[in-house]
């Protein structure tokens, strides 16, 4: 019998005793009245509407209950297939974040050094100017704007139609360049086309799901309780986590395997040794569906400014690649990787064996790393050895940290190279673009703009003399931030900040722009799974508060470009998505129509003949594939690519002078660089400062414990952290953990703008530390 | 004689098969529950059942305990608004820090007296999801980091009754709530809302959720 369990008598017996203690209780004189003067009728009056959740890129659905204008409650949206009406702490309170004390409500001009309050159409009417001003003096291309994943689609439409339509110039750039530029890379090499080829109903049929670098228990909650859920109904599901720390995912899973950073590329080349020495590989499909390819290799870091590389594909044959992973055999990359030589076999087992589904999931690990393209094709390589790839349960997936980092800036493509559809570099692209734009194709500029880490760089230079940065907070999340805010300060540099709070990015703004937040405007979001969602306006925007789209069209009007932007205020965000759903019209990348998204917990694209495509590249899912089979049709020959790609280290490691590895990561509680989050009382408490988390033996060791004081110093700085010891996270020993989110202790002075030559994404993950106690 | 010694025997013998088979049935019924995935989305339109009659106590708290009853305001003071997750009154172990799971459902899974606390855990409406803290966190972090403005909106009235001795309406969301005894019945249930009637067990057979301002329009004319 279980403890818990009872006889009829005794629980007969604990009733009464119930029933006792409720009647003295009731004699407690006052105590069944407290409370009742904060009571009203009935919440039945509630009247609940839809919005995705405001942060991360799971694009939950939500549900906000609205009262006299001000949001009341929120609660997950149980017609959502994304949450089924689940949500995170975050999400369960987000609309704490719109009722910060500090909220700008209005325009700020800096006069004599101080910020000074002034009427929205002032500060509009000198952005315009200055933009006019410096493109006269420096040039057109002195000119840049960096939005980010949080840019609603119409927003980031604006943007790219204001930027590359209007004044022909791509320093157009969104900060998904720091999270997911190495997702965008890895899917364009492999398959010719971006984004995902399943969906989250693949959690549902997955057997095996394989974490690489990532810790969903406490970046995804919602997807990973999906995780969860599916093991507690199949008693065959394995969850299986690489990392390099030991985290709250790594509990929870069936086997934790712990790699040396930056190693996990020769982790993924000893799978695939391992899949083809044991015959497990997938032969008729890698005949029909899959082309061998190799780049260059010794590739660098980007370390250097203006360095532009650029890869040289070559098609090449099986043999040459299984001669290539002769340098992975399971006991080379033992030695490479610490991973044991049987778990690297046991994880060939499980990718290897047919009657197994496989969903490989990752987020930040695979993408800030400085050979992050390659990752993500030496996944997709497991994936496409093995035929386990586009079918329902067999999905390599790439979870984003943005709610719309795919929907605007992977869709819409506020990228430096990118049009709504296509890249400027492409003629026919261009055209496209101009037509529905009706402007001179001449206009558009067919060079690609600077990525982020140069238009910073280019701030520092001075050939960029003009910056206006929407909602995002680089002054917190870029690397090597010493160097890049002090560029912003340098003599003739105008910088423009829209946002919704104070932050260290308004501190050195020229002038700061007050922003209409989530649901106090209209909009529409695309999360991880190619999901569309939309929603209304909620409630009103705070004094002069607007949305950044809008700010964007105003300074647009202002220098000419009204025939270009012949929309109100109030109808901008449905007009905007309309046009640009012409760029994407077609089997292979059709949008919803705002009037299906109004009605829907969201759509996923392609959307043809008014149902969405679950899984592409697969005839038997997807109306633009051919044939009733796998038809990569993203590449120009149908075949997906199969990369090889050697192991190389990280571009600072460990030496005698600064002898730990620094890395740096989110926790569950805060978001992004925490302007918002720690506004949110209940999240703030939960983790009101960073820290730096110490592995127990090293902490011994130096005699530091939990709470002491300990000083990290890099070739970039010195700052001193708080110790954790013995946490929610455990760093390797030789190796510290350290959470981003906190302005005061800003982890971005010391880390390196080290980036992935091929996709520009800088590495937060790897670089080389000295850790003392204080 | 033989024939009636014989008889209690074999009801006796019938009572021990029977109570075992109740407890396979409770332990696959309750297996049931945590296997069925549509239910959970849908746990609002159960009915108001619960799953342990026994909720609230262990079967080692054989004596109650007085003066650890607690009041709505004590539960309300946890949470940001009605139907926000509340946060976590009371420090945590490190395994729980690191795990997020651990340790959670030692108590409040079915409840039962905490030494530690002294107080009766309250049991959660919804042990079937694990991951604890992706949702409730500590909520002891010391002084705001810039001051909110946000104001806990007034909670809906209790005893929202349609004539005197009518059945109070449910008044708020049964999403992640909808078991009922949970936080109705047993020792950690707040005076105000626990229920004098906790044997019967179909709670929405009388109980209906307020969803409207109870008017139908017509009625206006």
């Amino acid at each position: 019998m279980n403890p818990t369990d009872t006889t009829r008598r005794s629980f007969l017996k604990q009733m009464a005793a119930a029933a006792a203690i409720s009647t003295v209780a009731e004699l407690v004189p006052g105590a069944a009245f407290a409370g009742e003067a904060k009571e009203k009728a009935s919440d039945g009056g509630l009247h609940w509407q839809k919005a995705p959740c405001r942060f991360c890129g799971t694009g939950c659905g939500l549900l906000v209950a609205v009262e006299h204008g001000v949001a009341v409650a929120v609660k997950g949206d149980p017609a959502s297939p994304v949450n089924r009406g689940l949500a995170c702490v975050k999400g369960f309170h987000a609309i704490l974040a719109l009722y910060g004390k500090d909220r700008l409500t209005n325009a700020l001009v800096r006069k004599n050094g101080k910020l000074v309050p002034v009427p929205l159409k002032e500060a509009l009417d000198l952005v315009a100017a200055k933009m006019k001003e410096i493109s006269a003096k420096y040039g057109k291309d002195s000119i840049a704007m960096y939005g980010s994943g949080q840019w609603t689609i119409p927003d980031g439409y604006v943007a790219s139609k204001f930027m590359k339509g209007c004044l022909g110039n791509n320093n157009l750039e969104g900060n998904a360049r720091l999270c997911m530029s190495s997702a965008v890379t890895g899917f364009m090499t492999s398959f010719g086309m971006d984004e995902p080829m399943g969906c989250y109903d693949d959690f549902d049929h997955a057997d095996i799901f394989v974490t690489w670098g990532n810790n969903p228990a406490e970046m995804h909650p919602v997807l990973f309780s999906r995780m969860l859920e599916r093991k507690q109904n199949s008693a065959n599901v394995k969850l299986i986590d690489l990392s390099t720390r030991t985290t709250r995912s790594s509990h929870a899973s069936d086997k934790h395997i712990i790699f040396k950073p930056n190693t996990d590329l020769a982790l993924a080349n000893g799978i695939a040794h391992e899949i083809l020495a044991r015959g497990w590989q997938n032969n008729d499909f890698l005949a029909k569906h899959v082309t061998v390819r190799k780049g260059k290799t010794n590739i660098g870091y980007g370390l250097v400014d203006k360095e532009n590389f650029k890869d040289e594909p070559v098609a090449t044959t099986l043999d040459e690649y299984r001669e290539f992973l002769k340098d992975y055999t399971p006991e080379k990359v033992e030695k490479i990787s610490g991973v044991s030589a049987a778990n690297i076999r046991y994880l060939a087992s499980l990718y290897g064996d047919p009657s197994k589904r496989v969903m490989s999931l990752w987020c930040m690990g695979m993408n800030q790393h400085v050979r992050g393209t390659w990752i993500n094709n030496l996944v997709y390589n497991l994936h496409l050895l093995t035929g386990k790839i586009a079918t329902p349960g067999n999905s390599p997936f790439s979870l984003t940290g943005q709610p719309s980092a795919c929907g605007t800036v992977r869709e819409v493509g506020t990228l430096a190279h990118r049009l709504p559809h296509g890249v400027v570099t492409n003629e026919e692209d261009r055209k496209h673009a101009a037509e529905i734009w009706q402007v001179p194709v001449e206009r558009i500029n067919p060079k690609p703009g600077l990525h982020t880490v140069e238009i910073f760089r280019g701030l520092d230079r001075g050939d960029i003399r003009f910056l206006w940065v929407q909602v995002t907070n680089p002054m917190v999340t870029m690397p090597k931030l010493k160097r890049y805010r002090e560029a912003t300060q340098k003599e003739d540099r105008f910088i423009v900040v829209s946002d919704v709070y104070p932050t260290p990015t308004t501190e050195i703004a020229d002038v700061v722009l007050p922003s209409a937040m989530w649901i106090e405007r209209e909009g529409l979001f695309g999360n991880s799974e190619r999901r569309t969602q939309h929603w209304n306006e909620l409630v009103p925007p705070p004094g002069d508060a607007v949305a950044d789209g809008w700010q964007l069209i105003e300074v647009a009007h202002r220098l000419g470009f009204t025939k270009e932007f012949p929309w109100t205020r109030e109808n901008y965000n449905e007009k905007a998505y309309e046009e640009y759903c012409k760029h994407q019209a077609g089997k292979k990348h059709g949008m919803a129509p705002i009037a299906d998204l109004k009605k829907n917990p969201g759509l996923p694209w392609p959307y043809v003949n008014g149902k969405s495509t679950k899984w592409r590249y697969h005839g038997k899912f997807d109306p633009a594939a051919s044939g009733n089979t796998w038809d990569f049709y993203g590449n120009a020959d149908h075949r997906a690519n199969l990369w090889l790609r050697p192991y190389e280290p990280a571009a600072e490691s460990p030496d005698k002078e600064f002898p730990f590895w620094l890395c740096t990561g989110r926790v569950l509680e805060h978001w992004h660089s925490g302007s918002m989050t720690r506004r949110i009382p209940v999240l703030h408490r939960a983790v009101p400062h960073a820290y730096v988390e110490l592995n127990p033996a090293d902490a011994k060791r130096m005699g530091v414990v939990d709470g002491d004081k300990v000083r990290l110093t890099t070739r970039r700085g010195t700052m001193v952290f708080p110790a954790s010891v013995d946490g929610r996270g455990v760093p390797e020993p030789g190796q510290v953990f350290v959470p981003f989110f906190d302005e005061k202790l800003l982890i971005n002075e010391l880390t390196l703008d080290a980036h992935c030559p091929i996709s520009k994404q800088p590495d937060y993950k790897k670089c080389s530390v000295r850790v003392e106690k204080a | 004689m033989r024939r009636i010694m014989f008889f209690p025997l074999v009801c006796t013998a019938m009572l021990a098969v029977w109570g075992c088979r109740q407890e396979v049935t409770s332990d696959a019924e309750r297996t049931e529950i945590v296997s069925d995935s549509s239910s959970r989305a849908h746990d609002a339109e159960q009915g108001g059942m619960y799953r342990d009659l026994q909720m609230g106590y262990r079967k080692s708290d054989s004596a109650p305990r007085m003066g650890s009853a607690r009041i709505l305001e004590q539960i309300r003071k946890h949470r940001a608004f009605d139907g926000a997750p509340p946060w976590i009154p009371h420090a945590v172990s490190p395994e729980n820090e690191r795990t997020g799971t651990r340790n959670c459902l030692n108590c409040h899974r079915d409840g039962g007296w905490v030494e530690k606390w002294q107080r009766y855990a309250p049991p959660t409406p919804h042990p079937e999801w694990t991951s604890c803290r992706q949702c409730h966190v500590p909520g002891d972090g010391g002084d705001a980091f810039r001051p909110s403005g946000w104001k806990t909106p007034a909670y809906p009235a209790l005893n929202d009754r349609s004539q005197p001795a009518g059945p109070p309406a449910i008044p708020h969301s049964l999403q992640y709530r909808g078991n009922c005894l949970a936080c109705h019945a047993g020792p950690s249930a707040p005076v105000e809302i626990r229920t004098t009637h906790p044997g019967r067990t179909n709670c929405r057979q009388c109980h209906v959720p307020a969803n409207s301002d109870g008017t139908f329009p017509e009625s206006k004319l």
